[in-house]
């Protein structure tokens, strides 16, 4: 009996799971935007609280606009940042000690996929089946093996859920965790929080008319907003707001639905749903009687409304849908079961379709001309047809020469203490892996005290959101000679343009055959005379 | 009847499936590298070929963008009627330029810049792209022994196409340059009103 119990299925896609978040969590160094929630993590060991300014350098990619006077980080929520700290607390400042809770949320999220399905429909295969789905997907994989937010919104975002299915009418429990995770939501990233909760609850309201009574809703609904008024004051939210461009809404909302189909519902399977419940669509009549093909529902419009809402703010990331991976998960495990009721044949190659390959994704978009493959890109990468997985291992039993562990490792061993390094991208890293001063990235305005002992002109150029040079960039061509003051050191790997960027439409998993660009790094050639 | 209607959606759906999953491996990269090896660099050509349209429709729609900029400039007056002319090409922007002509500046430069951008990393990237194939000249394997010429017809094909594709980038990045400084130009000459 306690062998059975050891070996169940969700036993075995558990470990899978843990093997396939946990191994080589550090094989990579932290990229810029883990790198920020790094630093920052750093910085709450030293002062308690995040802030952009350490004494040496400052966290910016938002050209100084995330912090205030007193350099209080007040542009995105703080949890991430707080998770991390204690991860440093407890594991010291290392990569691995900075991924390893998100690790684990990402782990906690595929068991709470099953407990979930399983708990409110009583179907295992289906609980598994969406297991196992959301295990085997490596862009959800690869956003949960980064030291930041993405995990930890999905965390949130299924609790809720799993407290909305539970007696929290009448019971204090359920409406207790579904106010906190709910609140705990917007401190993950506010983004997630709108475009969550707002689709969230009209769709309740509309599916579940019966299960919202006035006098819980309104006090869940005024518990959670005493949670997060701190929160809509301390982040600048209303700053922030004034970047909405009305123009940009219809080609975010068509990229939103570009990405869904590419990486989370294959377009068969979305125009499957579409037409199964087209009555609904049509007409707002025949909703599923069937709880979990009512769920299902559920789950579908409330990914269109959170689209919908994303599809609002300026920057147009497929980050931002990261939390609905689970939902999708189970809304496939759903799928791969019917096709399996209704011909076995059918069933089992969905399920292998979808297990092991991007196949069905990415083949029906390729006749329809519709997929999106920027620049850069090559076919050992998800915007082309390959088995995912693969992939994935690939990367993690053959080291990869990551651009940043190629710019720390030469920075440790060539630069000498009090050094000011000026690179166009990639400062956070090197701030946060190297004891120098680094300036420039997308951090704005420069003014260096003298001019910089090393410069990086990398081979990305980047332009702020008025698209024009950053600053950085600009100070380089403006400022510096680097033909007459600079030796420029040729380092034999590629310069890519991100390092471990979980983005499946950025991330290498096997180095370019044909690089494009080498790294150059340019040496002052008069240095300076006194080494502090 | 219903039978066989059931049948024949069991069917279709199982050679749907099918047909995805045999056009999946054979799009297999190593499947491909192994049945035409030589093909690697024809792709990246194709590619280039078909970035080059892309960036030909950019640099249209761009000039388009500028010269529509251009022309408001110079019609900005109190009589603020929709022209037939521009709505076939920018109709949201002509719908609401007589409504809130600097909301229409602003997008319509901002729109500009994010095209010429578009079109200034395409090229860098291409340019990129082709600079690598010209120094690493493609070599079929087979073609490696020493009995045969070391440039043979394909590879000397290939290398023409990628000299015809570099003169055509130059073309383009000497269109971005002249059409970068009239959005310059129009950006500091600013919103008159």
């Amino acid at each position: 009996m306690r062998v059975d119990r050891f070996f169940s299925p969700i036993i075995i896609v558990l470990a899978l799971g843990a093997f396939l978040l946990l191994f080589g969590l550090d094989h990579r160094p932290f990229w810029q935007d883990e790198a920020e929630t790094a630093g920052l993590a750093k910085n709450v060991l030293t002062y308690g609280v995040p802030r952009a300014y350490d004494g040496v350098n400052i966290i910016s990619q938002e050209q100084g606009r995330e912090y205030d006077r007193d350099f209080l980080w007040r542009w995105s929520p703080w949890l991430q940042i707080y998770v991390a700290a204690a991860a440093f607390r407890l594991g010291g400042l290392t990569t691995f000690a900075g991924r390893l809770p998100f690790a684990l949320m990402g782990l906690a999220c595929i068991f709470l996929v099953y407990q979930l399905v399983r708990h409110n429909f009583g179907d295992r295969t289906w609980a598994l089946c969406a297991a196992t789905l959301l295990t085997c997907s490596v862009p959800f994989l690869l956003f949960a093996r980064q030291c930041r937010y993405y995990s930890l919104g999905a965390l949130f975002t299924l609790i809720s859920l799993y407290a909305f299915k539970e007696d929290w009418q009448s019971r204090f429990r359920p409406a207790l965790l579904l106010c906190l995770s709910i609140g705990l939501l917007f401190y993950t990233n506010y983004l997630l929080f709108f475009s969550f909760v707002m689709p969230a609850l009209l769709v309740g309201i509309w599916l579940y008319p019966g299960e919202f009574p006035l006098k819980r809703t309104t006090i869940i609904t005024l518990a959670t907003l005493i949670i997060i008024v701190p929160g809509l004051l301390l982040f600048r939210i209303q700053e922030q707001s004034h970047i909405i461009n009305l123009v940009v809404i219809p080609n975010n909302l068509e990229n939103y639905f570009r990405d869904l189909i590419q990486y989370m519902i294959p377009l068969p399977i979305a125009g499957y749903l579409v037409w199964r419940w087209r009555r609904f669509f049509l007409t707002h009549g025949g909703i599923p009687e069937e709880s979990g093909e009512k769920f299902i529902l559920f789950l579908g419009l409330i990914i269109l409304g959170s689209i919908t809402i994303l599809s609002l703010a300026p920057q147009c990331e497929f980050r931002y849908l990261v939390h609905l991976y689970p939902l999708c998960a189970i809304i496939l495990g759903w799928v791969i079961l019917r096709t399996w009721r209704y011909h076995k044949i059918s069933g089992v190659l969905l399920a292998f379709l979808l297990f092991f390959t991007n196949w069905l994704y990415l083949v029906p978009m390729d006749w329809l001309q519709i997929s999106n493959r920027p620049n850069q890109t090559n076919r050992w990468m998800l915007t082309y047809p390959n088995l995912p997985l693969r992939l994935f291992l690939t990367e993690l039993f053959s080291p990869y020469p990551d651009v940043n562990r190629n710019f720390i490792r030469f920075f440790q061993t060539q630069a000498r203490p009090g050094d000011i390094i000026l690179t166009t991208y990639g400062d956070l890293p090197l701030q946060f892996y190297t004891p120098f001063q680094v300036i420039g990235g997308l951090q704005g305005h420069i003014s260096p005290s003298r001019p910089p002992d090393w410069v990086v002109s990398r081979y990305e150029i980047r332009y702020n959101r008025d698209y024009q040079l950053q600053d950085a960039e600009k100070y380089i061509r403006e400022k510096l000679s680097l033909a007459t003051d600079y030796q420029a050191i040729i380092l034999p790997w590629e310069d890519e343009p991100f390092g471990n960027q979980a983005d499946p439409y950025y991330h290498r998993f096997v180095p370019a055959a044909r690089p494009l660009a080498q790294i150059v790094i340019y040496k002052k050639l008069a240095p300076r005379q006194n080494v502090p | 009847m219903s039978l066989n209607s059931v049948t024949v959606k069991k069917l279709l759906l199982t050679a749907g499936l099918l047909i995805v999953l045999g056009q999946g491996l054979w799009q297999f990269p190593e499947l491909q590298d192994y049945l035409f090896p030589a093909e690697s660099v024809e792709s990246i050509l194709s590619l280039a070929r078909r970035e080059c349209l892309r960036i030909k429709d950019d640099l249209r729609t761009l000039n388009e963008r500028v010269e529509y900029l251009t022309w408001f400039q110079a019609h900005n007056g109190p009589d603020q009627k929709i022209s037939a002319d521009w709505l076939g090409a920018f109709p949201f922007s002509e719908c609401i330029r007589p409504l809130a002509p600097r909301y229409f500046w602003h997008t319509n430069i901002r729109l500009a810049h994010k095209n010429r951008l578009r079109v200034e990393r395409k090229l860098r990237y291409l340019e990129a792209l082709l600079k690598n194939l010209d120094t690493n000249p493609p070599v079929h394997p087979a073609q490696a022994g020493p009995a045969i010429p070391a440039k043979t017809a394909a590879v000397s094909s290939s290398m023409k196409q990628i000299k015809q594709l570099q003169d055509q980038l130059m073309d383009y990045n000497a269109k971005l340059m002249e059409l970068t400084k009239q959005l310059a130009w129009l950006e500091d000459n600013g919103y008159k009103k």
